[in-house]
């Protein structure tokens, strides 16, 4: 059976998961549940869980201080929010599973089936941890994001990475050693958060480290020319944005 | 033509009397002597003096003309004139030659009045006094008046009258117009002698414009002018009042011609031993003056003839014109001239008759040229016309100034627009930011209110119900869920709201988070009786952040029932909120959870805090207390009180 740890303050939601997981997955056991931060840690090393579903804002913290006490990690983490607008970029720079409230019951099952699939191979990595908080105390930006894909956990710093290409719902990572890393998420996930960082989407399919850029070809309708050589379509319709973008530099 | 002649006469007396007026006059209830021999000490010490002797030689002169002493008088003005001579003195040159003119003219000597008066015009030129310049003037055409050179006499006296009119002097300016008056009625000019007196009327009773001696002389005129007219009851009158007013000054010369003018009245009347009575009477009020006597023997001598005392008649005639000064007087030697032809005729001395019809013709051509009247008009004409184009200039320059003052005051209104539109621009703009200040504190505190957070846990809580199968709850969290969103998506807007929704704001949010807690917590509300919750209006949503606060943070770990107790009451005229709980103390929950909502409900009540104080012109406070400090020490959690001045529906509608 695999072991489920709920930290949520509010009972009545609480019931909720649980009735949700007892409902859909067989092979799922709730072991504890707690809405504290204090009563959280104590629970978690004594009952040793799979998974824990944590909710970001509890009534005595922010759960991502409790994170640090849990070293190291032998559970995967999903992350439940009502709405924290910079925790879930932390949450998505580091490339945690994470269910929104209210829960789209879709969307839960897809997580937890996610997490219940994987828990035999990678329990959740300090190394997510660190970027986790790293990002959301906002002090010292590390710089790095972490790209899970089904057989690796990748830290990578986004200054190395040379542009993203979109296909449907897998982006690819180019990175500027020539490695690529296919991930199974779609780049919508990623513009927001790398925008942050001088990224730019000249056509609907890439995103492009502006300081990748080698030169731009007008030819043809116009290519950008990363120094590794590789040729990016601009589109028409953001052509003259993305120029009025490269003068402002 | 006789009234004509008549009123010379007293022309001329008065004319020498409005100088006695204008001078001091010397010690007049003094001894003769003892007033000799205070000029004596005065000579002595004005001795090494000029001016003061000149005055005082002056003084001397008026005493004695005053005092029927005329030569003597000369004497002392001609001394006084030569003094004055040597330093040249033009002021005093001028006032001691007008003097000395009049009493020499008095005395019968006109080419020497002339001179001198011309001579004192000079110097009084020099001086630039308008007022003396035109008296002299005036003066000078009187002379010649009665000489029967009308031409200067009008010429002189419209000069005077336009020095005095261009200066804007009006002082005494009765005198001018009743002298010229006189002068075209000497001339035989009706219209113009009636145009100058009314002027003269018109002017008597302004402050300065005229003495006794003018007002006299206005009604000497006007009474001439209806004997004129035939009008003989009113001119009785007219000279009645000569003589009232004169009586009232004592001024003998008034009295004398308002005497014998009556007499002239008499006369014309038919009786004769009247007029002959008042005739004199009036030789009573007499001073020393050639002209008096000539004029009287004359008007004497033409009442005897019509009473047929023809050798009375003809002695006061022939007296008259055995006088060598009847030179000076033009009109009366041609009375004279007629009386003796007509005396001689009625005598039956034919010859003697032609040869006084003769020089009589003689006299009288010069006198009755129709080409003399002639001129004098034109005289009159170009002085008038002169006078209309001043006048004309006059208003050409008001106009100008006029316009000037028109477009000065155009530019003052357009300046004066142009602030006025800026200030109200201004006070717009500013309104405007006030505005924006408000909208903006306005979404905040929605935002604040509806935050997302509280907004999705909200709606968690009813899937949480409905997972459950617990239809009720749900549907019961769900009613208060939508009453309270609808209460703040409402007052958020507005600036007050009344204490009661206030409150039913606060139970709905009170309500749901027990609920959400599972009754872990319970709250009561307070409101003091004497409270008129509905009608006292309040900043909306301004208790609820501090009740949120103390749900979020008051209660967390504890393992008792939490207790929050909302109670309002009246304090003066102010509204006290309390709002406190029984949970884990300020200090406890400091630091231990999220300051970030904490802090955002707080400054967004220290903005509105800051708005309202200057909205209302009254503080609104809150304070934060910890129980703790207050008891034991043991934590038996904190209170916020909040004060806010009443506001009622009437005051809210005069903040807006």
């Amino acid at each position: 059976m695999i072991k489920i740890v709920i930290v949520e303050d509010e009972p009545g939601i609480r019931d909720t998961y649980k009735i949700l997981l007892t409902q859909n997955f067989s092979n799922v056991e709730v072991v504890g549940e707690t809405g504290k931060i204090v009563d959280a840690i104590c629970l978690i090393k004594e009952k040793a869980p799979d998974i824990v579903l944590m909710d970001i804002e509890l009534e005595d913290g922010n759960s991502f201080q409790l994170l640090q006490n849990l070293r190291p990690y032998h559970f995967r983490i999903i992350f439940i929010t009502a709405y924290n607008h910079y925790a879930i970029k932390a949450i998505k720079f580091s490339a945690f599973d994470y269910i929104m409230k209210p829960v789209n019951e879709f969307e839960f099952i897809n997580a937890l089936s996610n997490a219940v699939n994987a828990v035999s191979c990678e329990p959740s990595s300090e190394k997510q941890v660190d970027n986790l908080l790293d990002h959301y105390s906002g002090t010292q930006k590390s710089g790095k994001i972490v790209l899970r894909t089904s057989e690796a956990l990748y830290v990578i710093k986004v200054e190395n990475i040379s542009h993203c290409k979109s296909d449907n719902s897998y982006t690819t990572f180019f990175l500027t050693d020539s490695r690529e890393i296919l991930v199974s998420k779609g780049m919508t996930e990623y513009v927001e958060l790398l925008e942050d960082y001088g990224f730019y989407r000249p056509h609907q399919s890439f995103l492009v480290n502006m300081n990748h850029i080698n030169r731009i070809d007008k030819s043809d309708g116009g290519f950008v020319i990363m120094e590794n050589g590789a040729e990016i379509p601009i589109s028409t319709r953001r052509k003259q944005q993305f120029f009025n973008v490269l003068q402002s530099l | 033509m006789k009234t004509f002649k008549n009123t010379s006469r007293i022309l001329s007396l008065w004319l020498f009397l409005c100088f006695l007026m204008t001078e001091t006059v010397f010690a007049t209830g003094d001894q003769p002597d003892s007033v000799d021999i205070a000029f004596l000490e005065r000579f002595q010490n004005a001795k090494d003096n000029d001016t003061l002797l000149i005055d005082a030689l002056y003084d001397y002169a008026e005493y004695l003309d005053e005092n029927g002493e005329p030569t003597r008088s000369i004497e002392q003005f001609e001394k006084a004139m030569l003094i004055a001579r040597n330093c040249n003195d033009h002021r005093r040159l001028a006032d001691v030659g007008n003097y000395y003119a009049s009493v020499s003219w008095s005395l019968g000597d006109c080419q020497k009045s002339n001179l001198l008066y011309l001579e004192a015009l000079e110097h009084a030129k020099e001086t630039g006094d308008v007022a003396i310049i035109a008296k002299i003037s005036m003066n000078l055409a009187c002379n010649y008046n009665l000489m029967g050179n009308y031409q200067e006499a009008i010429d002189y006296a419209l000069q005077a009258l336009k020095i005095k009119e261009a200066s804007g002097h009006l002082a005494d300016i009765c005198y001018h117009y009743i002298n010229l008056s006189n002068i075209f009625r000497e001339n035989g000019n009706i219209p113009k002698w009636e145009e100058y007196l009314n002027k003269a009327y018109m002017m008597k009773d302004v402050e300065g414009c005229a003495n006794y001696v003018d007002i006299s002389k206005i009604y000497n005129s006007l009474g001439s002018l209806t004997h004129e007219r035939k009008e003989y009851q009113k001119a009785l009158a007219y000279f009645d009042t000569v003589m009232q007013v004169s009586r009232a000054h004592n001024f003998d010369q008034g009295i004398s011609t308002g005497l014998s003018n009556k007499a002239s009245v008499y006369k014309d009347l038919g009786d004769i031993d009247k007029a002959l009575e008042l005739t004199l009477e009036s030789e009573q009020y007499f001073g020393n003056h050639t002209y008096e006597i000539i004029y009287n023997n004359n008007w004497k001598a033409l009442l005897y003839k019509e009473k047929g005392d023809y050798n009375e008649a003809l002695g006061l005639v022939q007296e008259n014109f055995d006088r060598d000064d009847i030179q000076g007087y033009s009109t009366e030697k041609i009375k004279t001239l007629e009386l003796l032809y007509q005396l001689n005729f009625l005598l039956g001395n034919y010859d003697q008759a032609y040869i006084w019809n003769d020089s009589l013709r003689n006299n009288e051509s010069r006198l009755r040229d129709e080409r003399v009247r002639e001129a004098v008009e034109n005289l009159e004409i170009e002085y008038a016309t002169e006078q209309k184009e001043s006048r004309i200039e006059l208003l050409t320059a008001e106009n100008q100034i006029k316009t000037q003052r028109m477009r000065m005051g155009s530019g003052i209104l357009v300046i004066l627009l142009l602030t006025v539109g800026m200030v109200l621009y201004m006070l717009k703009l500013r309104h405007k930011q006030a505005l924006l200040v408000q909208n903006n504190l306005q979404q905040k505190l929605l935002r604040s209110q509806m935050n997302p957070h509280f907004l999705f846990n909200a709606l968690s809580s009813i899937q949480s119900f409905m997972y459950q199968n617990e239809t009720k709850k749900a549907a019961g969290y769900l009613g208060n869920f939508a009453s309270l969103t609808r209460g703040v998506l409402e007052y958020s807007t507005r600036d007050f709201i009344s204490l009661c929704d206030e409150l039913r704001i606060l139970e709905n949010y009170l309500e749901l988070e027990v609920m959400r807690m599972g009754g872990k917590i319970s709250y009561q509300t307070e409101v003091d009786e004497n409270l008129d919750c509905e009608f006292i209006m309040v900043p909306p949503l301004v208790i609820q952040p501090f009740v949120e606060n103390c749900v979020k943070h008051a209660f967390s770990g504890i393992d008792y029932p939490g207790l929050i107790v909302v109670s309002i009451r009246k304090l003066e005229n102010r509204v006290e909120v309390m709002v406190e709980d029984n949970g884990i103390g300020l200090e406890n929950a400091v630091g231990n959870s999220a300051e970030e909502h904490k802090s955002m409900s707080m400054s967004i009540f220290k903005e509105r805090q800051a708005v309202l104080e200057k909205k209302l012109g009254e503080p609104v406070t809150f304070e934060l207390l910890d129980m703790n400090s207050l008891t034991s020490g043991k934590s038996s959690g904190s209170k916020v009180v909040i004060t806010l001045p009443v506001i009622t529906m009437d005051t809210m509608h005069n903040l807006n």
